[in-house]
Order: structure tokens, then C-alpha cells, then sequence
């Protein structure tokens, strides 16, 4: 670590200032995303929930039965909105630092407090519109969590997973405009095997295997551990996606570091 | 696009603290807890990444105490039947797919060997303690209380052994894990007799559950026909009457041949009339005949109406006594037979423990795993420092 030259200020209050900045930051990626003509903020968590909504209504009408006799609706809704918030990190990356990239001028505000901004954002934003549906899960089909800390942390380690790799994308694209073209690309195509959409018992032994090497598979799961309690069973090993958090952040904030070098302020 | 640079510090130090010589005064000797802080500091990655994998490979090269494990695995069998109902639908799904839904026995018995039940009944059986408590295991390793509570036990317990349970092939393997492989092997095959010991209980169970209710049918249907086999008994001391019916039939027939003989005998007198006198002394045994037959049936017609001798009493309760003779007898044989039904399925749906495996004396010990674990470490640590120097680094670029 570099020895600080000049005024050394304490980390505590270091850490205060980046708090600040942040905050301020998620402000203004409010303002600059969703304005306040028509229903302003409120579109924040609202886009999520009418997606959400409608993959579940469509799956409701279609009506086919899941296995452990789950309802369709919930089993959509609470499949897609942690993959809304995995696709809106990850998509949103490569322009993270392109469209903020003026921001910069200022001496305080740094590339990865941009991104976690915008990260914790939508975290706010997709944690927010979860929320909505669960209270109306429990007014209309009285499905209230069996335990609502695990449906948090599944949420924390989806946004911390999302994070990371957004960050490496975010890096990437400082260097080159092909993970502008190939992100939502691969985004799409990774619907399939996230686990949004299945759950690890439905599947024989040897593909459970498989798919738990996945991470976000077990965020899924726990998500839905959290809701659904022992009604189902849930497969998931939090110290796993621990270690793909932590080595994931530690890669993209290593590469952020050193993609700033690059970067034209 | 203008490009910004950091605006560089002043490089001299304040005026104050340099003399006019060039030279800064003397410096104390900085504190104790400062200059360890310095030290950490500057030797922040050996601290907290190179000493910990450095202590953990001396403990798990030096140290630690070998552990044999030794692998068991087993079928369970039977109740081809499944639930019906609420898992229709996942049966449904499983079908689709090509698997057969899990074994609820088989889960049942790995979840027993989890449990603080095997574990007590295991404690009877073999010195679990003392095996894990062994002089040659290490501080580290070894249980760590002489006299643990059960759920201290269970805990370490479950550490040492597991069982798992694979839904495709459906066999379940138990793994232990101690340190002498002879201590492995004696749990494990202890462990597997807990199980099948277990399996049998299960079904003794089901089958006294599923027997109990035809058990029941059948004593209640012989209750019932012994009852009624006494009342006929008692009747039939009663009345003097073996079978009511049977003497009522009698009597009719009596009354009947009675009456034959009396219509031939008025028929002999009405010939015998046409050619004598009234007065012949022809006539008085044919008019005798007569009188006698009719006093008979009179008489019998009497016997059988009467309420005092009541033959046709006695055939109406008799009737009703025979009837209910009739129903407990075949009540009887339905329950006989619900009975065999059930002790067949009971025979049936029974289900046991196959060793597919038997515990092996393990040669080699396994565990612990001291290049891989010493890595593990190592990334771990490497992980969370690289994690936390680019964190505190961001934070400080935000310094004024």
C-alpha cells in the first residue's frame, strides 16, 4: 500500500466520504434514468414488478402444473425477479462507465463508485418490487416467507455475484466494444441455466451436480428456500457462492484499477 | 477533453519541524503500538495471509493425527407403492423425466443414521467417546470434551460420519471417518446394524398397524357368533325344541296325513250310508273313525296355533335367532379374510436393508487432506486480502 503523502485522513473518515459519494451518485442515476416527468421514481421498482408480473400471469394462464405442486405464479415471480436483477446489473455494465464517464472530473468520485452506485440502485429497486409482491402474496394467496432472512441473503449474493461481474464487464469494455455486443447476448442465453426458471430437485443426480457449480443457481434456491420454507426441497451452500463473490469482486475491482489507466477524463 | 491531473502535495515538509541546518530535530523513538502498527502495516500480506497457511501446513503436516475412513453402502428395498394425492404432480414430473421419485424409507434410514437417536443407541453399543477421544488423535481433531453433552457429541458426530442418499441408483453410502481403522470399521458395521435393526422395527410396525384392524374385525365378528350361539342354546333349553321349524313342519305334515285319512274315512262312511240303514252296526267303526280323526286334527290344529304352547312363537324367534346365526357366520368369514389380505400385504410391502458394500478396513489414511486443505487456505486467505486492500485502497483515494 502506498504510503499517503500529505494530509493523512483517518480510514473511517475515508470511508464516510466514499458513503457520501455513493449516496449522492444513486441520487443522480435516479434523476438521469427515470426523471421526474410522469411517474418518476416510482418507475424504478415498478418496471420490475410488471415484468415480473407479466412472466407469472403468462405462466398462471398457460397454467402448467409444477412439480411439489407449486403455484405457477409465485414460482414465476419469484424466479424472475432475482434475474431481473443478475440481467439489469450485468446489461447495464458496459455503459456504466461510458455514460458517466464526465463524472469523473470530479477528484472524489471513482469508477468503482459509479458502478456500485448503479448496482445498489437496483438492488433498492428489484429488493423493492420483491418486497411489493411478497406483502400481496401474502394478502391475496396468504404465502407469507417462511423465512424472510434467507430471501434477503439470497438477494445480497445475487447483487454481490451481479456486482462482481459487471464489474469485469465494465473493465472489459473499457479496453474493447465487444463486450458491449456480447453481453446481452450471453444475458439471454444464460436464462436457461441460472436456475430462474427450474429447481435443483426436479432434476436427476448427476445434473443436480452439474448445475450446483453454478452460483446462481443456489441464490435461486435460496430465495425460494426463504419463501417456500420445507414445503419444497432446496439444495444451496452459502460458503460456495461466498468464495465466487469474493473472488469475483476481487477480479473485477483488480481490473477496474487497472482499466482506469486507460481511461480519457 | 482536458485531461486532469492529481494536483501534487507540497514534497517539503512544514518549516517548523526543520531547523535551519537542513536537519529535523530529534525524532522520539515512536511508541510501542505504534511501530507495531507500522509493522503491520508494511507487512500486512505475510501477516495475514503467509502466517495463517503457514501455521494451518504445520498443523496439518505435523500435527494432526491421521483419520482412516471407511465406506459402507446400502439399498432399501420394497413398498413399491407410492403416496397418492398431494404428490401427484411431482410423481407426474419424475415419470416425465425419466427418474423414479426418492425412496421415503431410504431417506428415512439416512436420516436416522444423522440423529441423535443412532447416535445414543450407538453410544450403548461401542465406546463412541472414547474412540474419538483416542490417544494418538490430536488436540485439534479429537473430541474435545471426556464427557460431552449429546448435542456437543452429535455435532462432532456428524462431522465424522455421514450418510448420503443417491436419488438415481438409490443407494445410500455411509462414510466414517476416525483415527484407527479398525475403530472406522467397528461404527460403520455397528452403524449398519442400527439401520437394519431399524428397517425391522419399521416393519413390525406397519405390520401390526395394518393387521391390528383385522385382528380387531375378526375377534369382534367370534364375540358376536359365540353370543348368538348361546342364545340359540338357551332357547332351545327353554322351549324343549331342538329345531321349532322343523317340529312345526311335522305337525303341518301330521295335520295334513290327518286330514287325508279323515276325508277317506268320510268318504267310506258316505258309501257305507248308501246301502244301509242308518242303524247298521256297519256304520259305528267308520263313525267311530271319524270322530277320532277329527278330534286329532282338531286337537293338533289346536297345539300349533295356541299361544300357550306356541309353536308358531317358537318359529318366529327361532327364525330371527337363525338369521343372526347366519349374518355373524359370514361376518366371520369376511373378517378371516380381510385378515389374510392384510397379513399378505404386510408380507408384501415389507421392506429391507441390502449391504450392497460392507465397511472396509481402510489401509490408508485419507484425512486429513494437508497439500489441498494448506491450499485452500492459502487462496482463501490470498482471496479476502487482495479483497479488502482494493476496498481500503478505493476508500482512501476519497481522502481530502
Amino acid at each position: 500500500m502506498s504510503e499517503a503523502i500529505g494530509p493523512q485522513a483517518s480510514l473511517w473518515s475515508c470511508f464516510r466520504i466514499q458513503t457520501r459519494v455513493i449516496g449522492a451518485l444513486m441520487l443522480r442515476e435516479m434523476g438521469t434514468r427515470f426523471g421526474r416527468d410522469n411517474l418518476g421514481y416510482v418507475w424504478l421498482f415498478l418496471e420490475p414488478m410488471m415484468l415480473g408480473g407479466a412472466i407469472g400471469a403468462i405462466h398462471h394462464v398457460t397454467g402448467h402444473s409444477l412439480p411439489g405442486g407449486l403455484e405457477p405464479f409465485t414460482f414465476w415471480v419469484i424466479g424472475y425477479i432475482p434475474y431481473y436483477l443478475f440481467r439489469g446489473i450485468v446489461n447495464r455494465a458496459p455503459a456504466g462507465i461510458v455514460g458517466n464517464q464526465s463524472l469523473l472530473y470530479h477528484r472524489r468520485i471513482t469508477v468503482f463508485d459509479i458502478m456500485l452506485s448503479r448496482h445498489l440502485l437496483e438492488g433498492a429497486a428489484v429488493g423493492t418490487a420483491l418486497a411489493g409482491y411478497i406483502l400481496l402474496f401474502g394478502a391475496t394467496a396468504n404465502i407469507w416467507p417462511a423465512e424472510p432472512g434467507k430471501m434477503v441473503l439470497g438477494m445480497a449474493l445475487m447483487l454481490g455475484l451481479s456486482h462482481g461481474i459487471a464489474l469485469l464487464i465494465a473493465a472489459g469494455s473499457v479496453y474493447t466494444e465487444l463486450f458491449d455486443r456480447i453481453t446481452h447476448l450471453a444475458t439471454y442465453l444464460s436464462i436457461s441455466f441460472t436456475g430462474a426458471f427450474f429447481m435443483v430437485f426436479w432434476l436427476p443426480t448427476e445434473m443436480q451436480k452439474a448445475v450446483l457449480t453454478i452460483p446462481t443457481v443456489h441464490c435461486f434456491e435460496l430465495v425460494r428456500n426463504g419463501l417456500y420454507g420445507t414445503l419444497v426441497p432446496t439444495s444451496f451452500d452459502i460458503p460456495y457462492v461466498t468464495g465466487w463473490v469474493a473472488a469475483l469482486n476481487m477480479l473485477g475491482m483488480a481490473a477496474l484499477r487497472k482499466a482506469r489507466r486507460h481511461l480519457i477524463v | 477533453m482536458t485531461i486532469w491531473t492529481k494536483r501534487s502535495q507540497p514534497t517539503r515538509l512544514p518549516e517548523a519541524a526543520i531547523d535551519p541546518a537542513g536537519w529535523s530535530g530529534p525524532v522520539p523513538m515512536p511508541g510501542l503500538l505504534v511501530r507495531a502498527r507500522r509493522f503491520a502495516r508494511r507487512n500486512a500480506f505475510k501477516l495475514m495471509v503467509l502466517l495463517p497457511t503457514l501455521l494451518a501446513a504445520i498443523y496439518l503436516f505435523g500435527i494432526a493425527a491421521p483419520q482412516f475412513e471407511t465406506e459402507a453402502r446400502f439399498l432399501v428395498r420394497g413398498r413399491s407403492s407410492g403416496g397418492g394425492g398431494g404428490a401427484g404432480a411431482l410423481a407426474e414430473m419424475a415419470q416425465g423425466s425419466g427418474f423414479k421419485p426418492a425412496s421415503e424409507d431410504a431417506m428415512g434410514v439416512r436420516d436416522y443414521l444423522e440423529s441423535h437417536d443412532a447416535v445414543a443407541a450407538l453410544r450403548q453399543r461401542v465406546p463412541v467417546i472414547e474412540i474419538f477421544r483416542r490417544p494418538e488423535a490430536d488436540a485439534l481433531a479429537r473430541l474435545w470434551w471426556s464427557d460431552p453433552t449429546a448435542e456437543r457429541l452429535l455435532d462432532y458426530f456428524k462431522r465424522m460420519a455421514s450418510a448420503e442418499y443417491d436419488t438415481t441408483s438409490g443407494i445410500t453410502t455411509l462414510r466414517v471417518r476416525s483415527f484407527r481403522s479398525e475403530d472406522s470399521r467397528l461404527i460403520a458395521q455397528n452403524l449398519l446394524g442400527l439401520s437394519e435393526e431399524l428397517v425391522n422395527r419399521l416393519n413390525l410396525r406397519m405390520q401390526e398397524d395394518g393387521l391390528r384392524v383385522a385382528r380387531d374385525d375378526v375377534a369382534r365378528a367370534e364375540t358376536r357368533l359365540k353370543t348368538i350361539q348361546l342364545e340359540v342354546g338357551r332357547f332351545r333349553e327353554r322351549e324343549r325344541s331342538v329345531d321349532p321349524t322343523r317340529s312345526a313342519g311335522l305337525t303341518l305334515e301330521n295335520i295334513g296325513k290327518l286330514e287325508g285319512a279323515l276325508a277317506q274315512a268320510r268318504a267310506d262312511l258316505a258309501e257305507a250310508q248308501r246301502f244301509s240303514r242308518p242303524d247298521s252296526p256297519s256304520l259305528l267303526p267308520l263313525r267311530n273313525k271319524v270322530a277320532a280323526l277329527t278330534g286329532q286334527v282338531v286337537e293338533e290344529r289346536h297345539r300349533l296355533g295356541s299361544t300357550s304352547e306356541g309353536v308358531s312363537q317358537q318359529v318366529g324367534e327361532f327364525e330371527r335367532l337363525s338369521v343372526e346365526r347366519e349374518l355373524a357366520l359370514s361376518q366371520l368369514a369376511s373378517a378371516n379374510a380381510s385378515l389374510e389380505r392384510a397379513r399378505a400385504d404386510a408380507q408384501r410391502q415389507q421392506i429391507f436393508l441390502l449391504r450392497v458394500v460392507e465397511p472396509n478396513l481402510a489401509e490408508y489414511a485419507r484425512y486429513p487432506k494437508a497439500t489441498l486443505t494448506t491450499l485452500y487456505i492459502f487462496i482463501c486467505l490470498s482471496v479476502l486480502y487482495g479483497l479488502a486492500w482494493l476496498l481500503i485502497a478505493g476508500m482512501r483515494e476519497h481522502a481530502s
